[in-house]
């Protein structure tokens, strides 16, 4: 085989290589993570109702890199925000309009746990009344390096679903930070 | 409201648990069966484990060194706030007084009782080891016809430790509470 067409066969190779990790990081960037969608399910299980995406995103460790390396060469960025950023590896959002607000049965929560119990996520806190329906997920085991969490809310006709890994070691002085700052306005 | 609450509370609370969930093993540990939430009404289930806990008493510790102290000795806090209706009051109210005879037949000691007609029934329980350490709590409440709550919390508790434990989470028969040492 001619060497111009062995060259010309590996650039065409790492090309549509590059191409396909591209098409597949932008569809995962626009789309929520695997156990975030699960809990979108659950949540809404057969509802029969319209629901329109509104906001929909998923970032990986290679976007939030950028995104602190991109905040750190901006000055007026309060140091909460930069050491929230530098706490998270990894976040799915999503915030879906509802036609109405849906009359969740009482069933709920234990398909939600049907759904989510298959990968390995645990309900940690489950909260439901007229208006809002507050559901928080979290593994059975990881380590306070990772730590993993799923929510969704219900609140009124607007459902969020929130993933995310993050490093509660770096998020420990915000918490405390705010709360004593609730506490002292107290 | 005090749903909200909770949740309130138990957002701050949010992240992982950072040991595998062994809470069921524990004998302070009450594993209530579920129990149909009102179709209208609040609903608070909040299952917190050490690791959980442990995340809680970090971001405590600045301002709070006490509850932190607490939260640190506890293994597992369960909270479940039930509005009653004419559809679950009677399998709720059931519920709870089957919880209520288990515990006692399970060695758990009666430390509270207050029942006032058309208001608060409470009984607060308690798993003594030896002569002193609390190893459990289970609180059980009725507030008239309109809601049920029962908690339990595993862990090692000291009982001058009770009342910040109520005020920590936002527990109202515990907040009062105040046990003697002898």
């Amino acid at each position: 085989m001619p060497r111009w067409l062995k060259v010309l066969l590996w650039a065409g190779g790492f090309f549509f290589l590059g191409l396909a990790t591209t098409v597949v990081w932008v569809y995962r960037t626009l789309h929520l993570s695997p156990e975030a969608r699960e809990l979108k399910g659950a949540m809404l299980g057969s509802l029969s109702q319209p629901v329109s995406s509104q906001i929909q995103f998923s970032v990986g460790s290679v976007a939030l890199c950028a995104a602190r390396q991109i905040v750190s060469r901006i000055d007026d960025v309060p140091p909460e925000a930069v050491a929230a950023l530098d706490g998270v590896k990894a976040a799915s959002v999503g915030v879906f309009q509802l036609g109405h607000h849906p009359n969740l049965d009482p069933d709920v929560f234990r398909r939600c746990d049907e759904r989510m119990r298959r990968g390995g996520w645990h309900r940690s806190v489950s909260v439901k009344d007229k208006e809002t329906t507050v559901v928080i997920y979290t593994p059975k085991a990881v380590s306070e390096r990772d730590l993993k969490v799923c929510l969704a809310v219900i609140d009124g006709a607007q459902l969020v679903v929130v993933s995310g890994r993050i490093d509660g070691r770096k998020l420990v002085p915000i918490v405390a930070e705010r709360a004593s700052h609730e506490l002292a306005l107290r | 409201m005090k749903a909200l609450r909770f949740a309130g509370l138990a957002a701050v609370l949010l992240a992982a648990p950072l040991v595998s969930r062994a809470a069921e093993t524990e004998p302070a540990y009450l594993d209530f069966a579920n129990v149909t939430p009102a179709e209208h009404g609040e609903y608070v289930d909040i299952d917190l484990d050490q690791g959980l806990l442990k995340l809680a008493a970090l971001f405590a510790d600045k301002q709070e060194k006490e509850a932190a102290d607490v939260l640190r000795g506890l293994k597992h806090v369960r909270v479940h706030v039930l509005s009653l209706d004419d559809g679950n009051r009677s399998s709720a109210l059931e519920r709870v007084q089957s919880i209520r005879k288990s515990l006692e037949t399970d060695g758990w000691k009666r430390i509270v009782t207050v029942k006032e007609e058309k208001s608060d029934d409470v009984a607060i329980f308690a798993r003594i080891r030896g002569e002193e350490a609390i190893e459990g709590l289970a609180i059980t409440v009725v507030e008239g016809n309109r809601q049920a709550v029962v908690v339990n919390v595993a862990g090692e508790i000291r009982p001058d430790q009770i009342s910040a434990l109520g005020a920590r989470f936002n527990i109202d028969p515990l907040k009062k509470l105040q046990v003697a040492k002898n």
